[in-house]
């Protein structure tokens, strides 16, 4: 099942590049890279991180193809 | 589309049907020939491993000179990518992310190759019976220092790996562990993040599904081959015991893992 996101957009949103957000998630530069090109789906964990960081909740970032 | 996978089909079809041909071809020809006396599989062989004992000491020193050039090559092709890489914008840090792991992959595999082919050439001249023949009739100083260039090509393997580990610890400082460690591989596997590790499972899981299908064709034709041309045992109990051990490994661990996760 598709999982879209608008990562990216909250990245820039908050200023930071990848490496910077991979710092504060606990992950590397490239899984930023894959989550934001739609190449890896994050386990609910990083997701969630990934929603605190960013200030905002996970549906905010991520949704399934049928919800668009 | 639909008309694509039409011919995609036929081609496959073609190609097996082509590698039949000439699988089935040369089986013939060679049975053909070794049952009209034209020539005998134990000659060939026997003048194969003559000639490989023959240029021992060269072709460890082409082993070693390829595995050198190869290993220095990639690892100052990876430390320049990866230079490049901590100073470029995302876009491109990942094109260049993708370079370096093609490169890293192409050089490791190539010194597999070679660390192959040394153990194949190695084990040609590796028996107390013709080492000893060997020293009887030349003193045995070629065959000394091809071993010794086979330690020395093995060494720089060794060497080599612990560059490349070093070299992504350079970069990547979240990156542990000792590659002089024998728990080397749990510890770096421990300090990859999720996307990382499901990349290395996915892939070890590839391996296992691959070993998993040829390990009983080698064990087939390691039989085949002894019932043959009686080739021994041997490699018919080994072949068979990677196959066993690969199979209670994996059977063993899925057990422990459904019962650490309460699974029943």
């Amino acid at each position: 099942m598709p999982l879209y996101n608008r990562l990216k957009e909250q990245r820039a949103r908050l200023g930071i590049n990848q490496t910077d957000l991979g710092k504060l998630c606990g992950v590397s530069r490239q899984t930023i890279s894959l989550i934001e090109r739609g190449d890896y789906s994050p386990s609910v964990a990083l997701a969630l991180k990934l929603a605190q960081v960013c200030q905002t909740t996970v549906e905010n970032i991520f949704w399934l193809e049928d919800e668009g | 589309m639909s008309e694509a996978k039409k011919m995609n089909t036929y081609l496959k079809y073609g190609l097996i049907l082509g590698g039949c041909v000439i699988l089935g071809g040369t089986i013939g020809f060679w049975a053909a020939g070794a049952r009209e006396g034209l020539f005998s599989l134990s000659q060939i062989a026997a003048a194969l491993l003559h000639l490989i004992r023959t240029y021992l000491l060269p072709e460890f020193l082409l082993l070693l000179v390829l595995d050198i050039l190869i290993g220095e090559l990639t690892l100052k092709k990876l430390s320049q990518l990866a230079k490049a890489s901590e100073k470029a914008e995302e876009e491109e840090s990942d094109r260049l992310d993708n370079e370096a792991e093609k490169i890293s992959a192409w050089g490791s595999s190539m010194i597999a190759v070679i660390d192959f082919f040394s153990i194949v050439i190695l084990s040609t001249a590796y028996s107390m019976e013709y080492i000893e023949s060997v020293v009887r009739y030349s003193g045995g100083i070629i065959l000394l220092v091809s071993f010794f260039l086979f330690i020395l090509l093995h060494g720089y393997q060794g060497y080599w790996g612990v560059r490349l580990v070093k070299l992504e610890q350079k970069y990547n400082p979240d990156r542990k562990g000792d590659p002089a460690s024998r728990k080397f591989t749990e510890q770096w596997v421990e300090s990859c993040d999720e996307a990382e590790k499901e990349l290395i499972y996915q892939s070890a899981y590839a391996s296992y599904l691959l070993l998993s299908k040829t390990a009983p064709i080698i064990s087939m034709i390691a039989l085949f081959a002894h019932l043959i041309w009686n080739t021994g045992i041997l490699a018919v109990i080994l072949t068979s015991l990677i196959y066993l051990l690969m199979t209670m490994t994996y059977t063993k661990n899925c057990l422990q893992k459904r019962r650490k996760k309460g699974i029943r």
